[in-house]
């Protein structure tokens, strides 16, 4: 059907209009996310909602992504088709793209002032798309301000523009998830700083201006908000002066002033069509009882609702999920997603005032009132629900979402944005969190919380030491194992010796070459002047393992000796220092200077026919010597250096 | 006014060198990235004639281009009868909304669903659409219904209040706060809503309203002060401006 052709050229139109078209193809383009669509079994994943240019596609910056169509609507403004969520971390049935709603958008806004006298059905009377729609600008999106087309009819002509009219965003939530079971330990501790996806658009609909916006988490979460903001209703015909309707803006003058700004509500209505994977939903309600012989005794019970309602005055601990009992997760639960209102109702008025409501999902019923659709003309939710005859399959919530506004000194031009909301939460869509860390992977059911990392993780990678200095062939390298988080199971190492990245061939004491392993390595010929590094190997039983490897280590080129014309002998000097060690051992100290400072390199140091050497310092060094059982001499020598001669000299211990 | 020479005066208002007078555009104090207010406006499409050729179709679940809303409008429009009116008192209907149905009526098709005012009959069309056939899908007619007024029916509400006798107060108020008389339509910004009273409420002069076409307008300054237009509604079907009398009420 859709000629691709003409799509790339729709695009390529786009882009030439507006800056943000280097997102909008990204955002196609990327969404074969590199390892995790690779890894997601085929035909578990939803198909890619079709709707070319309009497809936002998102991975956030924590792994988890959203992708789903978005348009403007001439009179309801903002609308999302196809909601699609994949988790940063799901595995098996889990893995992938899962459908989640089919469509979503504001169905009307009732706007009365308490006075009675005025009321605006911003949707159906005015409406939030065409010429109402605003741009948006670097000051109200911070993100990609995405394309939009939009066409009317003026007289007999035809009308366009495109303006940048819907923000996409990536934005912080805070605190994710935290997890500190071990109290011993801080290696214990998981914690995540969260992260959002924002679609939202900006519609004029008088002195109000709205924001439409849906926020989209990385643990599968939907919050459905609309801001107000612009200024309040004029002063001329909604200001009164009986404090019962309104509040007192601006100075005081006399108590009968006509100052009152009307005090009004913004009443909205959302249409949610749930689409939890494919086939029948259902909707199920929770209730719950108290035991007054026991106060602290809370029974709950599940119900399926398997007709059409109207929640009316519902105890605020009842609740409602929309649930597939054939999409099961991981853990063979049944998907679901529960409709979290918290928001206050207007009571007054039988449309608004329950909080929720269910229908099937019927293509006439498009507002929630004042119905625009002939299918079902001038209906409302209450009719649509007094109507349905089928059992509730195909549902769609209706969510009541109130904000009664008395305003404040503080609510005057520019208004600070008021916000009211709902949020539809994943229950079971997972069988575990979205972005659960390979450190809580085999934490799912019984073993909740405890017990240590489920993933061999590294907190500091090894570290290779040399066993003389300066290094060379011969020189023993020696592997620490680096610091893990405590594991389930107490870990084993492995550790791999490699030079420039690849495996170091060894002979082994069968004379045949093998992996160079083990903590401890001989550096030979072959090594000096490359990267040396040591691969660990973390495992145990049941835990996945994990790899680190240490920083490279280098055994320099020796330096071909210098000659310098210019060398002067150095002074050598040789001290017993009063105090011995601890076990009383003498200490030599051994300094070499001369006109260019301390001198460099090491010092051989000979008692009876034994050679040791030591490495200076600033031209200084302190060893220790054997305790004398008679009388000896050391002779000690430095080789000189760049800038010294060699120098030798000698001294005597005494008992 | 005969109505031909209103309908010719709000077309020229509207309709100013091919560019649409935008209604609202972003405010005089806005920052100065919104100085390329150009692309914000509307303008003709073309040469502001409906494509009558099928153009390119795009996916199903895509938001339309102006070529398919154009196709699909002209589709609608052929489909109604000869004696529709549109608000200028054209010979055709007056064209409200022309979007994708819902998804179930799209049956995985290219569709559209047109809306339109025939103030001929005072009757609310709505048209489902084929694209890939140029089929009529379903089309039904009723009464009763009003969908947010267009931009040319928001115009002529407006021109129809500043002329009315007597005046509403924003024509004298609009005196008092700029030292000028307010003449022309574009020496304020309007929105318009569809309105209706309560129900079994309204005077003997606003009770067809609903049954017929009826605006109210919010009049704002170019400053975006608003001036006081709680006293009247217009009904456009008997292109009327009805003034409530002094303490009423709009509704109920
Ligand atoms: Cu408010």
């Amino acid at each position: 059907m859709a000629d691709p052709r003409h799509r790339s050229l729709l695009t390529a139109a786009a882009c030439s209009v507006l800056l943000v078209c280097a997102t909008l193809l990204s955002g196609t383009t990327t969404l074969a996310g590199p390892s995790r669509a690779a890894a997601a079994a085929p035909g578990a994943s939803a198909e890619e909602p079709a709707c070319g240019p309009a497809l936002v596609t998102r991975t956030l910056s924590t792994g988890s992504a959203w992708r789903m169509c978005t348009r403007i609507h001439p009179f309801k403004g903002l609308v999302l088709e196809d909601v699609q969520f994949r988790s940063a971390t799901g595995t098996g049935d889990d893995q992938g793209w899962l459908r989640v709603i089919g469509s979503l958008y504001l169905a009307q806004l009732n706007v009365p002032y308490d006075t009675g006298t005025d009321v605006f059905d911003d949707i159906t009377g005015i409406g939030f798309g065409n010429d109402r729609l605003l741009t948006q600008t670097p000051e109200t999106c911070d993100g990609d301000a995405l394309p939009v087309e939009q066409s009317f009819m003026v007289g007999s002509k035809l009308v366009e523009r495109t303006i940048p009219g819907i923000c996409v965003r990536e934005a912080e939530t805070g605190l994710a998830w935290h997890s500190q079971e071990g109290w011993a330990t801080t290696s214990d501790r998981y914690a995540q700083q969260g992260r959002a996806l924002e679609v939202s658009s900006l519609s004029k609909a008088g002195w109000y201006e709205y924001q439409q916006k849906v926020t989209l988490t990385d643990q599968g979460t939907i919050t459905v908000g609309l801001g107000a903001a612009g200024d309040l209703a004029p002063s001329e015909g909604f200001f009164r002066t009986d404090p019962a309707f309104g509040w007192p803006i601006g100075p005081n003058e006399d108590e009968d002033s006509d100052r009152h700004a009307g005090s009004h509500w913004h009443n909205a209505i959302y249409r949610v069509d749930f689409a939890i994977g494919s086939g029948d939903q259902q909707v199920e309600e929770w209730d719950y009882e108290g035991d007054p012989a026991f106060p602290t005794r809370v029974r709950g019970e599940g119900t399926i609702r398997d007709e059409a309602f109207i929640a009316e005055d519902p105890p605020a601990t009842t609740w409602w999920r929309v649930v597939n009992p054939t999409a099961l997760n991981a853990d063979g639960h049944p998907r679901s997603y529960e409709i979290v209102n918290d928001a206050i109702q207007n009571p007054y008025l039988p449309l608004t005032r329950p909080p929720l409501s269910f229908t099937n999902d019927h293509p006439c019923q498009e507002y929630a009132s004042s119905n625009l659709n002939a299918g079902c003309p001038g209906q409302s939710v209450l009719d649509y629900v007094a109507s349905e005859t089928k059992p509730l399959t195909e549902p769609v919530a209706w969510v009541s979402v109130g904000y009664h506004h008395i305003p404040r000194d503080e609510d005057q031009s520019p208004m600070p944005v008021h916000w009211q909301s709902f949020s539809l939460a994943p229950r079971d869509l997972l069988a575990q969190q979205a972005l659960t860390p390979a450190e809580r992977t085999c934490d799912n059911g019984l073993t909740t919380g405890a017990g240590g990392s489920c993933a061999a993780i590294n907190v500091a990678a090894p570290a290779i030491a040399a066993g003389n200095s300066p290094p060379g062939a011969g020189t023993l390298l020696t592997a620490d194992s680096g610091t893990w988080r405590r594991a389930r199971e107490l870990l084993a190492y492995e550790w791999l010796w490699l030079r420039d990245g690849e495996p170091i061939l060894a002979t082994g004491d069968d004379g045949l070459p093998s992996a160079a392993t083990g903590e401890t390595y001989r550096l030979t010929d072959a090594d000096i002047g490359r990267q040396i590094t040591v691969r660990v190997t973390a495992s145990a039983t049941g835990v996945t393992p994990g790899i680190a490897t240490s920083a490279p280590f280098v055994a320099p080129l020796p330096t071909p000796p210098v000659t310098n014309p210019a060398r002067t002998a150095p002074e050598l000097k040789l001290k017993i220092l009063k105090k011995g060690d601890r076990r009383g051992r003498p200490r030599l100290r051994i300094v070499v200077r001369g006109d260019q400072g301390g001198g460099a390199g090491v010092v051989t140091i000979q008692r009876r026919g034994k050679v040791v050497t030591a490495a200076l310092s600033d031209g200084r060094v302190t060893v220790r010597l054997p305790r004398p059982g008679k009388r000896y001499r050391v002779t000690v020598s430095y080789p000189g250096d760049q800038w010294y001669l060699a120098a030798t000299a000698t001294i005597r211990v005494r008992r | 006014m005969p109505r031909h020479l209103l309908a010719s005066a709000v077309a020229a208002v509207v309709l100013v060198a091919g560019s649409l007078f935008l209604l609202w555009t972003p405010s005089p104090g806005a920052p100065a990235h919104g100085s390329a207010s150009s692309s914000d406006e509307f303008e003709v499409a073309g040469d502001g004639t409906l494509p009558e050729k099928r153009p390119p179709l795009r996916e199903q679940g895509a938001p339309l281009s102006t070529a398919e809303r154009g196709y699909a409008i002209g589709l609608a429009l052929a489909s109604l009868p000869d004696s529709g009116r549109d608000v200028l008192d054209e010979a055709r209907a007056e064209v409200l909304a022309a979007d994708l149905p819902a998804v179930d009526l799209r049956d995985g098709r290219r569709r559209v669903q047109v809306t339109a005012y025939d103030y001929d009959d005072d009757r609310l069309h709505q048209i489902l659409l084929d694209l890939p056939t140029g089929r009529v899908i379903s089309e039904e007619a009723l009464t009763g219904v009003q969908p947010p007024p267009s931009t040319a029916e928001t115009q002529v509400a407006l021109d129809l209040a500043l002329t009315a006798m007597p005046a509403p107060a924003f024509v004298d108020q609009f005196r008092q706060l700029t030292g000028a008389p307010l003449l022309a339509a574009d020496e304020v910004r309007v929105i318009g809503a569809a309105w209706a009273p309560e129900d079994g409420g309204g005077s003997s002069a606003t009770r067809t309203c609903g049954t017929e076409r009826c605006v109210q307008l919010l009049v704002a300054l170019p400053s975006g002060q608003y001036l006081s237009t709680d006293d009247f509604v217009v009904n456009l079907s008997r292109r009327a401006v009805t003034l409530f009398p002094p303490g009423g009420h709009r509704h109920g």
